[in-house]
């Protein structure tokens, strides 16, 4: 499973999961989802984009649990 | 003064001349309206001049104060409202009375943006006050030296999603000492006597000049300078104006944007025990400081150019026009805290547990949605917790069925929240979404 999260005033939410690792840079998504994020190994630190604020890119890292 | 001429008339009446031309020469020189007698450039020195930022406060930005009536709502709400008022106020007067009530007020409602601030600083700048080099030709402090011209700028660094958006007011604060009013009246006499063959007579002259100066009359100039990312302000000291002092500065300031959904329980209806019940869960998305990281303290880059007037002689004067003046130049540059995480981080509570790891409840949406059940304030949170502490303990709640609000079901760990788990299971309590030293509050018989 593969954990996609970003962080913020210290604090990292997971805001999209999935069976594949589907992540790469400049993919949108909604920053709002706050999904139970067992942890795991980062796999790898992409920038996307938050839909909500679009400007600008948001770092984000992708989890394999 | 006194001349005897006695042989050629019109050499004398051109020393004569002469004279008169050499009085007003002297006489002129002699104005006290001059910057100072002598100036040099000595070179730079960076210890002569000091700057800290002595106190800074972060504001969010003061609601209006817009209020709401009756006749302000939509037709829709204004028929409901009458219908209401109308059941609960047979009696005329009263009703009339409830007809013109606030019903809704600007700022009592939760605040969607929680990215802008004010920011209040007060900068003071200090000169190095060495006594024991008085007197010390070859020393750098005198009791009339001061700051004559200086430049500082404040600058954000590129890691905090921070920028500068307007400049409410700046004021620069001096001490006044005055010194005196004074007057200065300076004159000269000529007599000359003509005792010559021909000609014999005399002449006199007078030549005066008077001046009034209000000593240390008070002429400066400010500049204020902001872009992006820095605020830049300049300033000038004229004759006894030092720029030692307090300088403060109110800027307005808009963090980059992260949204948050926070959760508004709507309360109506009676419950077993009369206390109202969650009937729906309403929310709403606001922006928040979006800062990766949340450090202690957020820092700025101060930098500070100056230029200081060392008076080598005629310290002893209030006046100035009798110095003879040395000018450094120097520069500062360190960093300086704005301000603290707390005063970033928005107070949002949330309902869970920390024991072992930190968990907590979720609300899952009918779309499938799933987000954190979070409030705007701790008495929101407590009032929501309340509530699933008394439902949780009702004899009739089914135990394993699962927390569902309306059409939406509340998640922990994952799974659907159970009210078993809330009357026997993992201790959950009200905590802060984000760190700021609040324990947080126990479900009551939790443990």
């Amino acid at each position: 499973m593969y954990y996609l999260t970003v962080q913020n005033l210290g604090k990292e939410r997971c805001i999209h999961r999935g069976e594949e690792d589907i992540y790469s840079d400049g993919m949108v998504f909604s920053c709002i989802p706050d999904l139970d994020f067992p942890g795991g190994e980062c796999v790898k630190e992409i920038m996307i984009v938050c839909s909500e604020v679009p400007d600008p890119p948001m770092k984000a890292k992708v989890y394999r649990y | 003064m006194r001349y005897l001429i006695q042989h050629d008339p019109a050499m004398n009446t051109r020393s004569y001349t002469w004279m008169l031309v050499i009085a007003l020469l002297i006489n002129s020189g002699c104005t006290t309206v001059k910057r100072f007698k002598t100036a040099s450039y000595v070179g730079e020195d960076h210890a002569l001049v000091d700057m800290s930022l002595f106190g800074a406060r972060l504001d969010e930005p003061s609601p209006g104060s817009e209020v709401k009536d009756l006749w302000d709502l939509s037709a829709s709400a204004q028929t409901q409202m009458i219908q209401i008022l109308h059941e609960r106020y047979p009696d005329n007067a009263q009703f009339t009375a409830a007809l013109n009530r606030e019903y809704l007020r600007k700022g009592t409602g939760p605040v969607t943006d929680m990215t802008t601030r004010d920011l209040q600083m007060v900068f003071t700048i200090s000169k190095d006050r060495d006594y024991s080099q008085l007197g010390n030709r070859d020393g750098t402090f005198s009791h009339a030296d001061r700051i004559e011209y200086l430049k500082f700028s404040l600058e954000i660094p590129p890691e905090f999603n921070l920028h500068f958006t307007g400049w409410n007011r700046y004021a620069t604060e001096y001490g006044e000492i005055k010194v005196a009013d004074m007057s200065f009246s300076r004159s000269l006499d000529l007599d000359a006597d003509l005792d010559a063959e021909l000609v014999e007579g005399g002449a006199r002259g007078s030549i005066s000049r008077s001046e009034e100066q209000v000593i240390n009359t008070r002429y400066l100039k400010l500049n204020g300078f902001i872009s992006d990312r820095r605020i830049e302000i300049e300033e000038e000291g004229t004759r006894g104006t030092d720029l030692t002092g307090n300088v403060t500065a109110n800027v307005s300031m808009v963090f980059d944007a992260f949204p948050e959904r926070i959760t508004i329980p709507l309360f109506t209806g009676k419950e077993w025990d009369g206390a109202p019940g969650v009937s729906a869960l309403k929310f709403t998305d606001v922006m928040v400081p979006r800062l990766e990281e949340a450090p202690e303290v957020v820092e700025a880059a101060l930098s500070l150019e100056y230029i200081y007037r060392h008076v080598i002689s005629g310290e002893k004067t209030f006046q100035e026009w009798d110095d003879r003046v040395a000018y450094y130049s120097g520069k500062i540059e360190k960093r300086v805290p704005l301000f603290s995480r707390s005063e970033v981080v928005p107070r949002f509570y949330c309902i869970g547990s920390d024991a072992d790891s930190r968990e907590v409840i979720r609300v899952r949406t009918p779309a499938g949605e799933e987000f954190l059940l979070q409030f705007a304030d701790y008495g929101m949170a407590m009032r929501f917790f309340d509530w699933l502490a008394r439902e949780s303990g009702y004899p009739d709640q089914p135990a394993g069925s699962p927390v569902e609000i309306g059409r939406h079901t509340l998640i922990f760990r994952d799974r659907p929240l159970t009210w078993h788990t809330l009357a026997g299971g993992d201790p959950v309590k009200v905590m802060p979404v984000y760190e700021s030293g609040d324990s947080g509050t126990s479900l009551p018989g939790s443990r």
